[in-house]
């Protein structure tokens, strides 16, 4: 029934409810103001303001983990402190060793005084150990990450190192790691002398082989390739779960449409199709076929896949070397100062065995693979130490390149390691027995096989002097051919000492010098505890060039702590940068936190007494309005 | 003309106007009686006598109580009563949301994330700390402990408006038993539609249990030719004459979670409501509750995956001896494919790394798995013949629990896994961290829990290589998240935003459904309700009438004395 509503009726329902939503809106109000000042916070919920709480959210989170950052500011920082510390103390110390060494080649040295020099050296040597050991916050500062092992250990004339090439890092932002530490083998040359193998062991590939180790270790975009053969028919294969290169082989054969295998030389794939002429390519700019070495075109019935280089695992077979030659297993034997072992290779089946072979033969030597992957190295972690491979009855050192031909002996591996010295200008002079002088100066030889070619190559030198290297032994030979009257000599030069290096100094017998054996050895690498052990030999032994060579050594051990340092300084600064910088944002960021979410409780308590007042006159105007009715007032 | 006629005018008079009062005290007595509409007599003159010089009034009669009620106003009522009722659950729903979700005072899912990664700062600042170890765990630990707080807060949350669900069904079947009873009701008191409108308390009872209805579910609500009115949810009829659609609680269950399911009982199918508290009680519990539990997940299972991914592969300060599975395969003969394992297993093959803790030196075997034909036990027996026939201290097995289990009965050989691409590692829970499948069953291996030495942070180098370790601390900025579009941080954030978002929502539309449905209450009371000023004026004026009528009734009552005594 509709009966139309005159707008003026008050009900009683009108008159009290509008009274009570007003009360509870006031006294809503004063609840949330009582909320806000008693817990300091602006917004209770997400619901109080959810962009506003969202974002303060976020801002605690950064401010917690720049904390964090800062902390771990300081503790790299102290940590790099200790290490440079360290590196003054021992960088004074290689001073005062070349110091003793300078005073020893003069004229006015004496068997005593070197004797007297080579103790000190000792004493000195126990006292750079005891620098290189020490430790900052019960880890030792140049150990790398063999933070509880003492990483040098004096071993009679020699210094072991026992640590490893791992320097720590922490984390001084977001996403940024922070090396905080120096390992002893980069600062003071942990690893003093390495043998490296040939340039590529060549592993042979097999359908294990991961595609991620192919083309050097850079690995191969997976994705779809496309084959068309030429007769009309086209495929599009998906190799983008494909793991291995058996995976690619099986979803090549898998499609039917044609059939792929591995090639003939084992480093590579190969696709046919009987009577096509194959175009093998990448699809939509990815680089799927070029990286597995098949992307050819008008390639004929048979696409031959290129080189997709491997690199090598320590899970790659001995006999997947070379190409899938393999290697001779008769094995090596290292000498390596007073340390030597006769290693037998018979019997071991992947690299890894091999490297565990030569890890724990005892002589002080790690074995690893490259860090390009390429090949294998063998180095002395015994400072002072003459680092050698020999055969053990067979061709394993040459099949690993560890041996190589006399010829190709580089010339820093001679005499031990500590190479021939190539100075300014001509290094050695000639005098052929008809008396023409031959200068030779050594520039570009970094060979034994490039230095007799030198010789030979000298426009004097036709038809007076023939320069060969005795072949299987690690020595030069000098033959006069000039036929004159007096005896071919070779002499230094401005008292360079590279003949006498090269072992063809002084003179002929019957127009022959029989160089001496140049003593190839492991490539001695720049570190100072063996400078310091090579001048505490070469004092004992007394040989004046010897002691010249241990002082070069010194000299590059020393270039190279002040490189180091100079790495740390700047790594301190910037460590200082980052510190103020983080600080600074922290505060700020701190800042805008307080100003976004807690409450300003000046402004709030005002607030809060305005929402009182008009609670308290709320309620005295509902009482006046919910006042008697006509009822009172009728009889 | 006689004067008993008149004596008649006078009873009239009095009867209506006894009626008039009675009426106002009807009114003044249900002026706060909920759903009560006014009710006003309507007198109307009786039928006059013919006297040929004029026709002479005869009294009064009551023609109808009439009750004061516009059935549009009471429609825009009972919706603007549905509405109200929706947005309040929706408002506490999200109350109670944001009850669990609040990072704002700390101790939430934000800070514990943020701790865990804390911790891994500091391992991986001393990895050879053992300190620095037990506190990752403890953290860890905390960590999972609020992930399964957070999960418990929303399976409570979703009991309890299950419950409400229950409550608020169980009260709508009370109403429309009750509406259908009155309809009967009304029916026969207006005789099948012949006196439509008249059983006004009736109509009066039977509206304020619609208006109660509308509370809870949105209806629309038609009266027929009879009297009786149809009650309809959507398209679903509820109450049709003095029948009754009775709604039905079915029980169901989600994995471990119980809920009921709303159908109608006529013909078994799910009731959709359009508004009303059941309304937003349903999409309460199947919406957003399911919405957070799903986002909980999610956080859980990027622990799960992405995190263990990093750990499988790394080694702590110690190799394992003895490692068992954490996830359990249905069948150890069933293909991996199809074992029931909580991730995916993809052609592959992991590395399986022998040290021999006297030399240092370590052997590698890559074991190569195939979901599709390898089984658990397959995986063991590859194992057992590439490792175990060079060193038979090594010993895989399967347990009867479809548990892998690999041993090394020497103290001098330990093992620790490397590269995974088969992902096989992190399915079944090999050298895993973090073990379970979800929010509420997530926890940490027990194996590393009791020797935190366990825990891998290197990559195989020293004590102090933490090479793993700032790998998984590069997962707090890595999108491993939301389809790989967001950080933890973020994803969480933005959950906790949206649901700020709706609860801010909820809140405003809430305050406004408010004011509208107070003044539509205003306007239907400003027609139906009582005002008891007037009803007090009323009382008055029919108070006067009927003293009137007495006086008149004296009047002829002497009159008719005057003549009976002369007679």
């Amino acid at each position: 029934m509709a009966v139309h509503a005159s707008t003026f009726r008050v009900s009683e329902f009108s008159q009290t409810s509008g009274v009570l939503a007003q009360l509870r809106q006031n006294l809503s109000a004063l609840s949330e103001k009582q909320q806000q000042i008693s817990s300091g916070q602006l917004y209770q919920r997400p619901s109080d303001g959810p962009l506003a709480v969202r974002r303060l959210i976020s801002w605690d989170r950064w401010i917690d983990r720049h904390e964090k950052y800062e902390a771990n500011i300081s503790l790299a920082t102290s940590r790099l402190s200790a290490a440079e510390s360290s590196l003054d103390d021992l960088h004074e110390m290689i001073g005062r060793a070349r110091d003793l060494g300078l005073q020893q080649i003069n004229a006015s040295a004496t068997e005593e005084t070197r004797s007297n020099a080579a103790i000190e050296i000792s004493s000195l040597i126990d006292e750079a150990v005891t620098v290189a050991n020490r430790q900052f916050a019960d880890r030792y500062l140049f150990a790398g990450s063999q933070v509880k092992t003492t990483p040098f250990e004096r071993v009679g004339e020699y210094v072991a190192y026992q640590g490893d090439e791992l320097a720590s890092r922490v984390e001084i932002g977001v996403r940024t790691a922070f090396e905080d530490s120096v390992t002893g083998a980069h600062a003071f040359g942990g690893m003093s002398t390495e043998i490296v193998g040939a340039e590529d062991s060549q592993p042979a590939v097999t359908t294990g082989t991961r595609l991620s180790d192919l083309n050097g270790g850079r690995g191969v975009d997976v994705g779809a390739i496309e084959i068309r053969d030429g007769l009309g028919g086209v495929a599009t294969i998906d190799l983008s779960r494909a793991k291995t290169v058996g995976d690619v082989i099986d979803f090549v054969n898998d499609s039917g449409f044609a059939i792929a295998g591995m090639n003939a030389t084992s480093n590579g794939i190969v696709i046919s199709k009987g009577g096509a002429n194959l175009d093998v390519m990448n699809v939509n700019g990815n680089r799927t076929a070029t990286d597995l070495g098949i992307a050819v075109l008008d390639a004929g019935p048979t696409v031959i896949g290129g080189d997709i280089d491997p690199i090598v695992r320590s899970t790659t077979t001995l006999a997947q070397l070379r190409g899938g030659a393999g290697v001779d297993q008769s094995g090596i034997t290292i000498r390596n100062g007073d340390l030597s072992a006769e290693i037998d290779f018979t019997g071991l089946e992947t690299i890894e065995d091999m490297l565990n072979a030569i890890n724990t033969s005892g002589t002080g030597t790690r074995a690893e693979i490259t860090g390009d992957g390429k090949t294998l190295s063998v180095r002395s972690v015994l400072a002072g130490a003459d680092l050698v491979i020999e055969e053990n009855g067979g061709t394993t050192g040459r099949d690993f390149g560890w041996i190589v031909a006399s010829e190709d002996i580089p010339l820093d591996q001679l005499n031990r390691g500590l190479g021939v010295v190539n100075g300014e200008g001509a290094d050695f002079r000639m005098t052929a027995s008809d008396g023409t002088t031959i200068d030779v100066e050594m520039d570009g030889a970094s060979t034994l096989g490039d230095v007799a070619e030198l010789i030979n190559q000298h426009p004097d030198s036709a038809g007076r002097v023939t320069a060969v290297v005795v072949a299987g032994e690690n020595r030069l030979r000098l033959t006069d051919i000039a036929g004159g009257a007096g005896e071919l000599v070779v002499a230094p030069i401005n008292g360079a000492h590279t003949a006498a290096q090269l072992g063809i100094q002084g003179a002929a017998t019957g127009g022959v010098i029989e160089g001496a054996d140049l003593q190839p050895g492991g490539t001695r690498l720049v570190s100072a505890f063996d400078g310091f052990a090579l001048l505490f030999r070469s004092l004992a032994s007394g040989d004046v060039g010897e002691i010249g060579r241990a002082i070069r050594a010194l000299d590059d051990a020393e270039d190279k702590i002040l490189n180091v340092r100079a790495e740390l300084g700047g790594g301190i600064r910037r460590l200082e940068i980052s510190a103020r910088r983080t600080e600074l944002e922290r505060l700020q960021m701190r800042e805008l936190v307080s100003k976004e979410g807690d409450t300003d409780l000046a402004e709030a308590i005002v607030l809060f007494e305005q929402h009182q007042t008009i609670y308290q006159a709320s309620l005295q105007t509902a009482a006046t309005l919910v006042q008697p009715s006509l009822l009172d007032f009728l009889g | 003309m006689s004067l008993f006629a008149s004596l008649n005018l006078a009873r009239l008079a009095l009867g209506a106007h006894q009626t008039a009062i009675q009426t106002v005290g009807q009114n003044i007595a249900n002026a706060n009686t909920e759903g009560y509409a006014r009710q006003r007599v309507q007198m109307s003159p009786t039928p006059s006598d013919d006297m040929v010089f004029a026709r002479v009034g005869t009294g009064v009669q009551i023609e109808r109580i009439e009750r004061i009620v516009d059935e549009h106003l009471e429609g825009n009522l009972r919706d603007a009563r549905s509405g109200l009722g929706d947005l309040a659950e929706r408002l506490r729903t999200f109350n109670l949301a944001e009850a669990v979700f609040n990072d704002l005072g700390g101790g939430g899912l934000s800070e514990s994330l943020s701790q865990f990664f804390e911790a891994l700062e500091d391992l991986s600042n001393n990895p050879e700390d053992p300190t620095a170890r037990s506190e990752l765990v403890v953290q860890s630990g905390t960590l999972v402990e609020t992930l399964h707080f957070m999960d418990s807060g929303v399976r409570s949350l979703r009991s309890n408006v299950d419950d409400d669900i229950v409550s608020v069904v169980q009260n709508i079947n009370r109403l429309t038993t009750e509406i259908a009873e009155l309809n009967a009701k009304i029916v026969e008191a207006e005789d099948g539609g012949l006196n439509l409108g008249i059983a006004n308390n009736l109509r009066s009872q039977r509206d304020a249990a619609l208006g109660e209805l509308s509370d809870h579910l949105e209806i629309k609500v038609i009266e027929n030719s009879r009297g009786a009115v149809q009650v309809l949810s959507g398209n679903d009829a509820l109450v049709v004459n003095s029948r009754q659609t009775e709604l039905l609680l079915d029980p169901r269950s989600d994995g471990d979670i119980s809920y009921h399911d709303v159908r109608l009982a006529d013909n078994g199918q799910k009731l959709k409501p359009k508004g009303g508290r059941l309304a937003a009680l349903l999409d309460g519990r199947d919406s957003v509750a399911v919405t957070l539990r799903t986002a909980l997940d999610e956080i859980a299972s990027g622990l799960l995956t992405e995190f263990n991914a990093i750990h499988v592969q790394g080694e702590g300060s110690k190799r394992y001896s003895e490692v068992q599975s954490l996830n359990a395969v249905t069948s150890p003969n069933v293909v991996l494919a199809e074992a029931g394992l909580p991730f995916a297993v993809e052609n592959g093959r992991f590395d399986f790394q022998l040290v021999n803790e006297g030399d240092g030196t370590r052997e590698t075997y890559t074991i190569a798995v195939d979901p599709q034909t390898m089984t658990l036990s397959d995986v063991a027996a590859a194992i057992n013949a590439q490792v175990g026939s060079d060193h038979p201290e090594i010993v895989a097995g399967v347990t009867v629990d479809g548990l892998l289990e690999i041993e090394s009965t020497s103290t001098s050989l330990t093992f620790t896994f490397r590269e995974d691409d088969s992902n096989f590692l992190v399915a079944a829970g090999v050298g895993t961290f973090f073990s379970g499948t979800n929010a509420r069953n997530i926890d940490l291996s027990q194996l590393v829990v009791d020797d935190p030495s366990l825990f891998a942070s290197g990559a195989g180098g020293g004590i102090g290589d933490n090479t793993r370790v700032l790998e998984m601390l590069a997962l707090r900025d890595a999108p491993v998240m939301g389809k790989s579009s967001m950080t933890f941080e973020e994803f969480y954030q933005a959950t906790i935003g949206e649901l700020g978002v709706q609860g801010a929502e909820a809140r405003e539309l809430h305050s406004n459904q408010e004011a509208i449905f107070l003044s539509v209450k205003n306007q239907r009371e400003a027609l139906s309700g009582v005002n008891v000023d007037e009803e007090a004026i009323s009382l008055i004026q029919f108070q006067r009438a009927y003293q009137g009528a007495a006086r008149f009734l004296n009047v002829v009552d002497g009159l008719l004395e005057t003549l009976i005594n002369s007679v």
